[in-house]
């Protein structure tokens, strides 16, 4: 039984032989398979929190493969799709990796590279959550800055002096290098340069402009 | 006339692609001389004695069509036959300054026309109005313009009492009227090439001439009273326009220079409905009618290629649009011919991949359900081929005579699993005592079956889902409804929803709504969808059903 903690093979194709087919073969490779006939199925089943990568026939009775794919996107979902089809259709493919498909396999494919591309989505999927939680810990840190602490990370990340900072802030250089090593120790930073890798990263840094 | 000499004259002129020999260049030149000679001396006869002046002039019109036809080499000849003619008319009454005038005048007005012509691209086939038009404003500015200034030129210096003016119109009428008749003549017969197959049999055309000849004869015979022979000379005009609407335009040239040159031929003699009064008045009422034959035949020619053309064009069109509509079923069926067969392929080649995994890894009992799986796989695919292979073959169905309730029936029976399992209500309402239907039982069952899963997958996940099927009979055949309280058909895919491509679903039906409709087809019948109002879609055929002797 599925587990929303375990990543899944997402697996739709509207010909019940070719989801049997399909779904037997990764099962053969240790993947947990969930087959629908159509995109309803899909997107009933996952949202933005379910781990695992999709396999999407092109065509579908309810919504085209890549109608899907942009209604996942759109819905935050971002597991790796990889599309496959039986038409063989070049342009479409194109349009699919274009949108952000991670591959595009036409039936009748090899299993290898099935199998290959799959265990490239689910990495990929990870790669990307684990990115995603490294993020959300360092945004929640920045979360706890308080107002003045977070002046000084603006001055840091303009590449001031704790001096000059002192004198935009109208406080004492003293009072700069306290909060200083306050806010170094809320974002478990370990030098000035970590300090500011880390807050880049940052949605609400990471168009900040950079000088010197 | 044999086509041996013809063929000398087929124009080269026109289109420079071959050189023109001398001997060509020689002999062209001499009949040139000979031509306009001799209707120059025919031009004679219509000289009033009142004012020299002839009052037909064919002579411009042989000079336009030569030079035109040939190029401007022909020149020289038309030149030399001018003077031939002057003197042969004047004699030694005008001076050679004078007579180099008048030849200079003809040779520039002939030159300029035919470069117009060429220029403005008239064609020699007299295919369009443009044409008629071109050929007689051309010739009526250019050709028979300068010709008639230096015939009245001419005239004017030998006879003191006409003044120029007058003298130029009456020159120009005349110039006119000879090249309407003439130049068509030559200008068809030797530009371009008659048309075959004729459109009429060899007898009808003597039939036409000879009918022509004889009325034309009859009217300017003298022996009729004017008051009969004046409206029988119109006569000729039914003729030409049956010749314009019937023949190659080369036969509506001459039939018009028959019958111009028969009534001018009587009327310079003083016989016929024109010679009661002076010879002037009675041929410029003759011109007049001439003008309008010519025109008339012309124009009528002219109007029936364009529209001949234009129905080969539409012709053409709509051949490669039926080519194109084969073309893309072809491509549509190949695409989904190809979509068909990979399907089952990746599933056949899945299963066997699979297999082989189960045997690495030693899972002998799930090898063998996936040896099953991979067997029926095969086995359904088969199935699928000879389906499509059926359809292929287009032999029509070996049909029976059955009541549509035992159709309906077994594949209810046969669906009946899966009406359960999906939780659908099924509904048939068969009218009382319907008449037996003309089918072949497997492929209807086939587009039931089809219509049916289609109608299931459409109210999949509905509560109270429900498939309808009505059976009912006209005078003429059966009509079968499915209709079932889904979602209906998606907007624009109403149109294309029986199109190869558009297959919904495959569950191993095949082609789905296509192959359906092309059974149905098979058996004469019709195969639509409309959506119902207040929700889902409503599929019904028509077949037809079996003749009703027992009410007769």
């Amino acid at each position: 039984m599925p587990r929303a903690s375990q990543p899944q093979v997402y697996l739709v194709d509207d010909d019940p032989d070719v989801r049997a087919a399909v779904g037997l073969l990764l099962r053969t490779e240790n993947f947990q398979v969930c087959t629908f006939e159509n995109a309803r199925g899909l997107l009933d089943a996952v949202d933005e929190q379910t781990p695992g990568c999709a396999v999407l026939d092109v065509r579908l009775p309810d919504m085209d493969g890549l109608k899907l794919q942009r209604e996942m996107r759109r819905r935050g979902i971002r597991m790796p799709i990889i599309f496959i089809t039986g038409h063989g259709d070049i342009p479409m493919a194109v349009r699919a990796v274009n949108d952000g498909a991670l591959d595009f396999l036409e039936k009748p494919f090899r299993d290898d590279s099935l199998i290959e591309a799959v265990r490239h989505g689910l990495v990929t999927d990870e790669d990307q959550r684990a990115g995603a939680a490294e993020m959300m810990k360092v945004e929640q840190r920045l979360a706890t800055l308080t107002p003045r602490e977070r002046q000084v990370l603006e001055g840091l990340l303009d590449g001031k002096p704790n001096k000059l900072i002192a004198w935009d802030l109208e406080v004492s250089v003293r009072t700069v290098e306290i909060h200083r090593s306050n806010l170094m120790q809320k974002m478990g930073a370990k030098s000035a340069s970590h300090l500011a890798r880390l807050a880049l990263a940052c949605s609400d840094f990471r168009d900040y402009p950079v000088s010197g | 006339m044999s086509t041996a000499p013809l063929s000398l004259f087929r124009s080269s002129g026109l289109r420079q692609e071959h050189p023109e020999s001398l001997g060509d260049w020689l002999i062209r030149s001499i009949a040139l001389i000979a031509l306009y000679y001799a209707v120059g001396l025919w031009g004679v006869v219509f000289t009033p004695d009142s004012h020299g002046i002839p009052l037909v002039w064919p002579a411009t019109g042989v000079g336009l069509a030569f030079v035109y036809l040939y190029g401007y080499r022909l020149l020289p000849a038309l030149g030399l036959a001018t003077a031939l003619v002057l003197w042969r008319l004047s004699g030694e009454m005008m001076r050679v300054s004078e007579a180099l005038g008048v030849v200079l005048a003809t040779l520039a007005g002939v030159g300029l026309g035919a470069y117009a012509l060429r220029r403005l691209g008239f064609s020699a086939g007299i295919e369009r109005v443009r044409d008629v038009v071109l050929l007689f404003v051309i010739g009526g500015l250019s050709a028979s313009g300068l010709a008639a200034a230096a015939g009245a030129w001419g005239v004017a210096v030998n006879m003191d009492e006409l003044r120029f003016t007058d003298t130029w119109w009456l020159c120009w009428v005349a110039d006119l009227m000879g090249l309407m008749l003439v130049a068509p003549v030559l200008i068809t017969w030797f530009g371009s090439s008659l048309r075959r197959p004729l459109d009429v049999g060899i007898p009808t055309l003597v039939a036409l001439t000879a009918g022509l000849t004889l009325v034309a004869g009859l009217v300017y015979s003298g022996l009729l009273e004017t008051g009969i022979a004046m409206p029988l000379s119109y006569a000729v005009f039914p003729l030409v326009m049956l010749a314009a609407l019937r023949c190659p335009i080369q036969m509506t040239t001459t039939l018009t220079l028959v019958a111009g040159g028969i009534a001018l031929s009587g009327t310079g003699w003083g016989v016929g409905p024109f010679a009661d009064a002076e010879m002037e008045r009675s041929l410029l009422s003759l011109n007049a009618q001439l003008a309008l034959l010519v025109l008339t035949g012309l124009v009528l020619s002219a109007l029936r290629s364009e529209r001949e053309s234009a129905e080969a064009r539409a012709r053409q069109h709509l051949d490669e649009l039926a080519r194109a509509g084969r073309l893309s079923t072809l491509g549509e069926l190949s695409a989904s011919l190809a979509h068909e067969l990979n399907q089952p392929l990746c599933a056949l080649t899945s299963y066997t991949h699979a297999s082989r995994r189960l045997l690495e890894q030693q899972r002998f009992e799930a090898l063998g359900d996936a040896l099953a799986q991979l067997d029926a796989s095969a086995h359904r695919t088969a199935e699928t081929v000879r389906q499509m292979r059926a359809l292929a073959s287009g032999a029509s169905p070996e049909t029976v005579a059955i009541a549509p309730a035992e159709l309906i029936g077994s594949v209810l029976e046969l669906l009946k699993p899966d009406f359960r399992r999906r939780n659908v209500r099924v509904d048939t309402d068969l009218a009382e005592s319907l008449p037996l239907a003309i089918a072949a039982p497997v492929q209807i069952e086939q587009v039931l079956i089809n219509l049916l899963r289609n109608a299931m997958d459409a109210v999949e996940g509905r509560e109270r889902a429900r498939i309808r099927i009505a059976v009912s009979a006209s005078a003429e055949e059966i009509l079968i409804a499915v209709s079932d309280n889904g979602t209906g058909i998606p907007q624009g895919r109403l149109d294309s929803l029986f199109d190869a491509f558009a297959t919904w679903k495959s569950g191993g039906i095949g082609l789905g709504l296509s192959i359906s409709r092309s059974l149905v087809e098979a058996h004469g019948g019709q195969l639509t969808a409309t959506n119902l109002e207040g929700g889902g879609a409503r599929f019904s055929f028509t077949l037809p059903r079996e003749a009703h002797h027992a009410e007769s």
